[in-house]
């Protein structure tokens, strides 16, 4: 039962950091390999608030959101001078950076000890100490990231945001601010990818910089494309499909010591087959068309 | 020390310009961020071990073997998945992203096969290195170092001199008009694809010797190279050299004055300042900046 349990808080947390790279990579077109970064960042902020400050959880909480919101903004602003293969490149050093930054510095971070003994987070006195619990708060914040993404797309805002991935100098045209779009809405995913962060960090009490690697980018690339970027309920299959997959291999017999490698096979190899066949995912409404205008 | 620094930064920015110079000439031609790139690296590395200690066949064999199989393996992932990706036109992100994912599961399968700890190939007894001007060097260092001279020579050569550089030239300025002069542009990524894993390999199995392997010894260097490229821009093979030799002088630099620990951020600043300050490199041509 705590197994199943696990399995379910760790898809809630994935369904969270995948609504969030949806918002950059399904209703922008922006193709961020940061994600992890910011999820890294949320969890760090919130573990150091907690353990060296004592702060109780939701306080610890917004101050993740900001301080993740403005390392995002700050990675928008190069997206404004640089298109497709350059910005990409842009956020794989910035994920870089922050994975050394948080393993080098090690009186704050622990570096690649990483921090221990995170303390439970209490909500208004509530001390949240069993799985369920944990699950219920988890799932309040999957719940509430997914109505804020629902009124971020159907809101104007939202329609701008999709003007931009589908033609961003007609968008501009039309008059739209394009550049603060863009580092809005990198603020925005990168703010709901430390609230990720901020209930791993306090779920599994320990956190090491070797969680937010650029592997891990890829991993929650992988759930928003596979299942399927552009649409509200994609991250949600995608989490569940990836989160649960390896897990179902496991009693097929598949001996543990290759489990880790599997798993990465697995969402590597569904990665290539849903680019090279179905690219918008299994749900999904954006499969990254190429735009008749560009050459 | 001084010496040991300019050593170092000889042999670092001979191995940055071997893995850059074939990604700069697989990207020049195929215009999307090849990132199994990477895995062609470690795949010579772990095929010249198979081939030293499995079947006992000389390290020189074992190479020659190995990079054959890398160069096949290059062209594999560039037929079976990016060449249908290709005529369907698919965007670029399309191919990084299943370049991503290829790279991820080779990588896990030499894990799986191989083990993820560190492998080295023992040649004979340890030993120092060898004294130069009070610094140290081993000769596999030396090799990268001849052998990035000789393959920068080699490439120019190739691209200036020989008729099939001319073709490789055509593609990579304009793929549809050298398609209706009569170059097969086909054949010439698949070339391009060839020459760019086979020196990929061949850096690979100079890390093997120089410090072993690993199955994720492919992803640093690739991504240095990248950096290299947009250090130095894509136009040309002289901006490639010097974004490589810039490169490791600011990571030595840094590393002696703030610690090796910074080696990477220093890379990835001096990336982002670039991209900033002049996306199209130092040596870099606006006008060939295809995005």
């Amino acid at each position: 039962m705590e197994y199943l349990l696990h399995i379910l808080i760790m898809i809630c947390i994935y369904v969270i950091l995948g609504q969030s790279l949806n918002l950059l990579i399904g209703y922008t077109g922006l193709l961020s390999i940061a994600q992890a970064a910011f999820y890294g960042v949320g969890a760090y902020v919130a573990a150091i608030m907690s353990l060296k400050l004592g702060i109780p959880f939701l306080l610890n909480l917004v101050c993740a959101i900001a301080i993740s919101s403005l390392f995002g903004a700050l990675i928008g602003i190069p997206s404004l001078r640089l298109k497709g293969d350059y910005f990409v490149i842009v956020t794989l050093g910035f994920q870089m950076i922050t994975f050394s930054v948080l393993n080098n510095c090690v009186s704050l971070t622990g570096g690649p000890m990483g921090l221990p003994g995170i303390p439970q987070p209490s909500v208004f006195g509530w001390v949240i100490s069993s799985h369920i619990e944990f699950l219920l708060l988890v799932a309040v914040f999957a719940v509430l990231v997914f109505w804020l993404c629902k009124c971020i797309i159907k809101s104007p805002f939202g329609r701008v945001l999709t003007a931009i991935r589908e033609d961003e100098v007609f968008a501009l045209a039309a008059g739209k601010n394009v550049a603060v779009y863009k580092v809005a809405v990198f603020a925005i995913g990168s703010g709901m990818a430390a609230i990720a962060g901020a209930l791993y960090a306090h779920y599994i009490s320990f956190i090491d910089p070797t969680s937010f690697t650029v592997m891990e980018s890829i991993f929650i690339i992988s759930i928003v494309i596979i299942g399927g970027a552009g649409s509200l309920w994609g991250p949600v299959v995608g989490a569940v499909l990836l989160v649960m997959l390896p897990e179902a291999l496991r009693f097929v017999g598949m001996p543990s010591s290759i489990a880790a490698n599997m798993r990465q096979i697995l969402y590597g190899g569904l990665l290539v087959a849903f680019m090279m066949w179905r690219p918008q995912g299994l749900i999904g409404k954006y499969g990254f068309r190429v735009e008749e205008t560009k050459k | 020390m001084i010496n040991q620094i300019i050593i170092n930064i000889l042999i670092d920015s001979a191995c940055y310009f071997l893995v850059a110079i074939s990604f700069m000439l697989i990207y020049r031609i195929s215009h999307f961020f090849h990132f199994a790139h990477g895995i062609v690296l470690a795949s010579g590395a772990y095929l010249t071990c198979l081939f030293k200690m499995y079947y006992d066949l000389p390290l020189s064999i074992s190479i020659l073997f190995a990079i054959m199989l890398s160069v096949l393996l290059g062209c594999f992932i560039e037929i079976l998945f990016y060449r249908p990706l290709v005529k369907k036109k698919s965007h670029h992100l399309i191919l990084l992203l299943v370049s991503l994912g290829v790279y991820i599961v080779i990588e896990n399968a030499i894990s799986i096969l191989w083990g993820s700890g560190l492998k080295v190939i023992r040649l004979g007894d340890i030993e120092e290195g060898m004294s130069f001007f009070n610094a140290s060097i081993t000769p596999p260092q030396i090799a990268m170092i001849i052998a990035s001279l000789a393959i920068s020579s080699f490439i120019v050569f190739v691209l200036q001199k020989t008729k099939i550089g001319y073709m490789v030239r055509a593609v990579a300025s304009d793929r549809e008009l050298a398609s209706m002069s009569g170059v097969n542009s086909r054949s010439i990524s698949l070339f391009a694809f060839a020459i760019g894993s086979g020196i990929v390999a061949l850096s690979g199995i100079l890390i093997l010797l120089d410090v072993g392997m690993t199955p994720h010894m492919g992803m640093m260097p690739m991504i240095m190279a990248i950096v290299v490229m947009v250090i130095g821009g894509i136009s040309n093979i002289a901006g490639i050299a010097l974004g490589s030799v810039l490169l490791a002088v600011s990571q030595n630099i840094g590393a002696w004055y703030f610690g090796v620990q910074w080696q990477e951020i220093i890379a990835f600043v001096l990336l982002i300042l670039i991209l900033i300050i002049r996306p199209q490199g130092i040596l870099g041509n606006k006008a060939k900046m295809k995005l």
